[in-house]
């Protein structure tokens, strides 16, 4: 155990258990996996990308290139976790990855000693320049793929909710820290509504993980009492464990919060995630800064670790990483590393320092404390395996090398700002040279950096910067100032200048020549030679070198490589960084689960359906459901249980052009339109004419597109002098609507009509066949003889019952036919009445494939055929076109080409044989020419079996239409297998003349 | 001579599980659900601004109006509102009468399933659905939104209560949202 007694903020009364690769051990509350594995003295967590090389744990934060275990087992299994994000909890299960047959002892890490042979783009280039598109390249790519990736992810279902929340705030402070802290202080003070988040579970950002004291007291004492502060103001809303991942439009800010993620089982109904979208009027971005590593030979070896990560496992979590420790660095904070190392009890053998000189009261107190300071070297190797034994330094400019025994290396190349999210919004950051990093670049948004994020390294500066751009944003936002917030009391530290080392020297060459690997992005396994071999091959671009060498492109995001693989690339085109430039930071900052995307929006929420008042009736004795538009509709009603899809819409259909059938329709779209230029609008949205429909009747009626196509078709039905209602097909009952809407706000707002949907407060039902009338009498209190309510006549109406209704004689299917509306609470009622009426009559209810069946065999179009390519005249409708008047679409529809012989138009089809089917989607060719290029002549739109000719029948639309009469075409369906000599028909199978329709 | 026996049947019958479930803490259910049925509406699309229905001031845009038998005026756009009560008699004939030709109206009694929503977690809940603001929302606001995936008009009533009208075909779906979101609030349906 590495357990410091007297450091860290860890609950040692919370004793912890859990497993890595099987193992068992113990930690403590407000561990992570990552401290309470080092705190184990496990130094081996996981094995490189591409070369399985032996790696430790790196960071102790986001930013985390190596540590990457699986999480969880079973359903819960989350692959890829960076275990120094994850917060331990008892039970706690993790394994690592990359590896086989075990964590020490990896197969592919063979791959170490080819790796001279196999460097960037070592795969494409041996395995698909000279094989691309061939089969064996399938075969490589297979393997290949299996030999890549980290982690794997469950087949199982998650077990788990994520919830979804909105909100809205003035100012949006993202990150806890003391700048952040300060922000939201200030911020707050004026009444502004703020929002304060922070990824880790506890606020303080780095005064969690360094020894300040603020205002004379502990930095710890001072968090707690900002939050207090914080938390007593009711317009403040602190969020922790959420990330900021995105920064959007308008100012949103995406984020997730891991709401349950730090307990074994998400407890009291609560999600495991929660996606928040904030809505802020300003944002102040105190996102903090990331440790940069250093580059030298062998520099991946668990170890070593970033030096500020060293006082996090310190000072945090209690945690000693090493015994005898060497800091190599490049600026003064990595000093620090080394007087809490002393303090903690550890040797420090000795502080790098690539500097040549380095004078400041912390490398003084350094030099106090009697550590030694090497200026001007570098450390250029490690040794020891798996975990570092050994560092050998060097002076930059060469000569003697100095070995140093330690099991921990501290490095730091200095600090890079969090400059993703401001990056998002298109703000390009800015190079500063002094600093030796990338500031925010202007603001393109409300929004502004605060303190390390804005490249102040000090407390000093992050706490003051905060205040002052936390009340900068209040401002902004309509806030005024009441000025009693005060910046708190810190020492002021002042630090020697930094000097960048992007790429230590290599150490002289060893027996067998070589030099050691450097690695630049840990993650993807990018070495400096890598990037050198970019550049000798001509991928200068940072674009290009990201994409060649992999570089930043893992999960983390190269939040530890990106600016060194950069500032080396610079180096070799011999140009300053500035002009090299960056890639674009994108979202998501930090990775987000698939779940938290998807929030609520599974299983019955994925694509909610509407429903039917008699829904609950159908399913009860539906076969299966079909989706219509955006309804579920029943398909078929199987009469006995297995009675087949098609056996069941034949009999439907049998049943009611032999006596009666019942049918919901409630799926139709129906508007009301009102006012005294309703005859006007409806004679210019169909193409027929409606002048002469008296009160009391019904008109079927034809809409074109602007462009002549025909867009849909219904009935208009005239309720009143200036009232009607109109129907449309199921599916285009919503776009339909919208287009009146359009046209009635912006195209004719001088027309006074009103238009309503009514399809919600409507049930339909149809109830069709020879014996319609007497079932229907038996139900409604009004006059259904021929003469009183002939076709085409509608009238309002009661059911014996009491159920106000509309009666409407009109029929889809051919036969004698009425469709009732009723209030949508009433539909039950009175499609059980209508069923109880036709009991004696066996009325049989049908479905949307008898329904179909039956428009097939009387020639109806519907959607098949209304497919946006189809004219009026295509359809057998030209004759519809009124000469009289003008209407939507007439402009266009007798342009050349939109009528004519050679257009496809609407035909029936039957089999030769009587017997063969004649599939939908089917092609159509001549029966003469079907040696390739075989010419297409249509295509079958609909299909059913019609019982009363005892014959398949098909609707098509075919070259020439019905000049082709008596003809036979064949029908072909390649996928099926299919080809059936088929004669041409008329489109109308059953009762050609209509005198069902009139009897 | 007609026998009125009038069965409305609302689009959660059969759906509708009163009692309680979800994280109950010690202060009681966060959210309580309550189906508000039978209710009597009416769309009123006037030609011309109103400055009354049927002698109840209308309410300014994206408010609503309430009197004490429970009538309600929702403002849902321009010059249109949904008048709103408990069933009891023809509210459009009394509606034809009270405004003759000033308007277009239309029976939608049928048309939307109606939620009452009351409890400490109104604005949590509905913040899981909507971008509104819900935070500034305020007695009287009438804010047609969406809800999760569904078209919604929301009726703030009083703090901590409001009425959530939904299309009626998907009043099951949506009631499942509903009750599934309010679940870690603990939940009543009475």
């Amino acid at each position: 155990m590495s357990r410091i007694d007297g450091f860290g903020r860890i609950d040692r009364s919370k004793p912890l258990s859990f497993t890595f690769d099987g193992k068992t051990y113990q930690g403590f509350e407000g561990d992570t996996l990552a401290s309470a594995l080092l705190a184990n003295g496990v130094s081996l967590v996981g094995r490189s990308f591409k070369y399985h090389r032996p790696r430790g744990v790196f960071s102790a934060g986001p930013e985390e290139p190596n540590a990457l275990v699986a999480l969880r087992s079973g359903a819960r299994r989350e692959p890829n976790t960076r275990a120094t994000m994850v917060e331990l909890y008892d039970g706690l299960v993790a394994e690592s990855q990359n590896r086989w047959p075990s964590l020490a002892f990896d197969v592919q890490a063979v791959n170490q000693v080819f790796a001279r042979f196999l460097p960037a783009g070592f795969y494409y280039k041996t395995f698909m320049g000279p094989f691309a598109n061939t089969r064996l390249w399938m075969m490589f790519e297979h393997v290949i793929r299996r030999a890549a990736g980290m982690g794997s992810a469950t087949y199982e279902t998650d077990p788990d909710t994520y919830a979804r929340r909105s909100v809205h705030c003035d100012v949006l402070v993202v990150g806890g820290g003391p700048s952040g802290l300060s922000a939201a202080l200030a911020a707050s003070e004026t009444g502004a509504r703020v929002i304060l988040i922070d990824e880790h579970a506890e606020f303080g950002g780095r005064l969690r993980q360094d020894r300040y004291d603020i205002d004379g007291m502990p930095a710890a004492d001072w968090v707690a009492k900002s939050l207090a502060t914080l938390a007593s103001r009711d317009t403040v809303r602190l969020l922790s464990r959420t990330s900021a991942f995105g920064y959007y439009d308008n100012n949103m800010i995406g984020c997730v919060e891991r709401v349950t993620d730090h307990l074994a089982v998400p407890v009291d109904h609560k999600p495991r995630q929660r996606w928040w979208q904030i809505r802020a009027a300003q944002v102040v971005l105190a996102t903090g800064a990331l440790e940069q590593p250093l580059v030298f030979g062998n520099n991946d070896r668990p170890g070593v670790m970033l030096a500020g990560a060293v006082r996090a496992y310190l000072n945090q979590f209690g945690v000693l990483p090493g015994k005898r420790a060497v800091i190599f660095t490049s600026g003064d904070d990595a000093y620090r590393t080394a007087l809490d190392l002393t303090a903690a009890g550890a040797q420090v053998m000795a502080v790098v320092d690539s500097r040549d000189t380095a004078q400041s009261a912390l490398t003084q107190a350094v030099r106090d404390a009697g550590i030694e300071v090497l200026t001007g070297h570098a450390v250029v190797d490690t040794h020891g395996s798996p975990t570092l034994q050994r560092v050998d330094v060097m002076p930059l400019t060469g000569g003697t090398v100095r070995e140093f025994t330690c099991d921990l290396l501290a490095m730091s190349g200095g600090w890079q700002p969090s400059v993703h999210l401001s990056s998002q919004t298109g703000a390009k950051p800015v190079w500063n040279a002094e600093l030796s990093c990338f500031l925010p670049g202007v603001p393109k948004r409300p929004e502004r950096s605060a303190g390390s994020a804005a490249g102040h390294f000090t407390l000093y500066g992050c706490l003051s910067e905060g205040s002052v751009r936390g009340l900068e944003a209040a401002k902004a936002a309509g806030f005024s100032a009441t000025g009693t917030f005060a910046i708190p009391q810190v020492d002021i530290e002042r630090f020697a200048p930094t000097a960048p080392l992007w790429e230590a020297p290599d150490p002289p060459p060893g027996l067998f020549g070589g030099h050691p690997k450097k690695f630049v992005d840990h993650q993807d396994d990018v070495a400096a030679s890598d990037i050198q071999l970019a550049h000798r091959e001509g991928y200068i671009s940072v674009e290009h070198l990201k994409r060649y060498t992999t570089l930043g492109m893992g999960t983390d995001q190269g939040k530890t490589s990106n600016l060194t693989g950069l500032a080396i690339m610079a180096a070799l085109r011999g140009e300053p960084i500035e002009k090299v430039g960056t890639t674009t930071f994108r979202p998501p900052y930090t990775p987000i689960s698939i779940g938290a995307m998807g929030g609520s929006e599974r299983g019955q929420q994925y694509k909610p359906r509407r429903r039917s008042p008699m829904h609950d009736w159908h399913d009860a004795r539906v076969g299966e459901w079909v989706p219509a538009g955006l309804w579920d509709r029943p398909r078929h009603y199987p009469a006995t249980p297995g009675e087949s899809m098609r056996d069941a819409y034949i009999r439907e259909t049998r049943q009611t052009r032999g006596s009666v059938g019942i049918c919901d329709v409630t799926t139709l779209g129906k508007i009301d339109l009102q006012g005294p230029d309703a005859l006007d609008f409806i004679n210019r949205i169909y193409a027929n004419g409606f002048s002469n429909l008296p009160v009391g009747k019904v008109r079927y009626g034809l809409m074109l597109r602007e462009d002549g196509m025909v867009l849909d078709d219904g009935t208009v039905a005239r309720l009143g002098e200036t009232h009607y209602v109109i129907t449309t097909t199921t599916a285009n009952a919503v776009p339909v609507m919208a287009k009146i809407e359009f046209l009635l706000q912006a195209v004719w707002p001088e027309l006074k009509v009103k238009a309503t949907s009514v399809t919600e407060q409507y049930a339909a039902i149809a109830v069709a066949g020879p014996k319609a009338r007497e079932v229907m009498q038996r139900v409604v209190d009004l006059d259904v003889s021929n003469a009183a309510f002939p076709f085409m006549a509608c009238a309002p109406c009661r059911t014996k019952d009491g159920v106000p209704g509309r009666l409407f004689r009109i029929s889809f299917s051919g036969e004698l036919a009425y469709e009732i509306a009723v209030p949508s609470d009433y539909g039950q009622q009175v499609w059980d009445a209508l069923m109880a009426a036709g009991r004696e009559f066996d009325i049989v209810p049908y479905g949307l494939e008898a329904l179909g069946n039956m428009r097939i065999e009387k020639g109806h179009v519907a959607g098949s055929e209304l497919d946006g390519r189809t004219t009026a005249d295509d359809l057998g409708l030209g004759k519809m076109l009124s000469k009289k008047k003008d209407f939507i679409g007439k402009a266009l529809a007798f342009r050349p080409g939109m009528t004519g012989e050679t257009r496809k138009k609407l035909v029936g089809l039957v089999p030769v044989d009587g017997r063969s089917s004649l599939p939908n989607g089917s092609q159509i060719v001549s029966v003469d020419h079907t040696d390739p290029p075989v010419k297409m002549l249509g295509h079958v739109t609909a299909n059913g079996f019609s019982p009363e000719r005892n014959i398949p029948v098909a609707l098509a639309l075919l070259e020439g239409g019905l000049a082709r009469e008596g003809e036979t075409v064949l029908v072909t369906h390649p996928l099926k297998n299919i080809a059936v000599q088929a004669r041409v028909t008329g489109p109308v199978f059953v009762d050609p003349e209509g005198k069902r329709l009139h009897d | 001579m007609t026998d009125t026996v009038l069965k409305r049947r609302s689009a959660l019958d059969g759906h509708w599980q009163a009692g309680t479930s979800g994280a109950i803490g010690p202060a009681g259910p966060g959210i309580t659900l309550s189906l508000r049925t039978p209710l009597s509406m009416v769309q009123v699309d006037a030609w011309g601004a109103l400055t009354d229905i049927a002698g109840q001031a209308v309410p300014a845009p994206v408010q609503a109006v309430e009197d004490a038998a429970g009538r309600a005026i929702l403002n849902t756009g321009p010059n249109r509102y949904l008048v709103v009560e408990p069933e009891a008699g023809d509210l459009l004939a009394a509606l034809e009468t009270a405004l003759g030709g000033a308007a277009a109206l239309t029976d939608q009694g049928h048309a939307r399933t109606v939620w009452r929503i009351t409890g400490p977690n109104l604005r949590d809940l509905l913040a899981k659905g909507t971008t509104v603001d819900v935070d500034r929302m305020a007695p009287g606001d009438c804010i047609v939104t969406l809800l999760g995936h569904f078209s919604a008009i929301l009726h703030c009533r009083t703090d901590d209560s409001a009425d959530l009208y939904a299309a009626r075909s998907y009043a099951v779906d949506m009631h499942h949202w509903l009750t599934e979101s309010s679940l870690e609030f603990g939940l009543t349906l009475t």
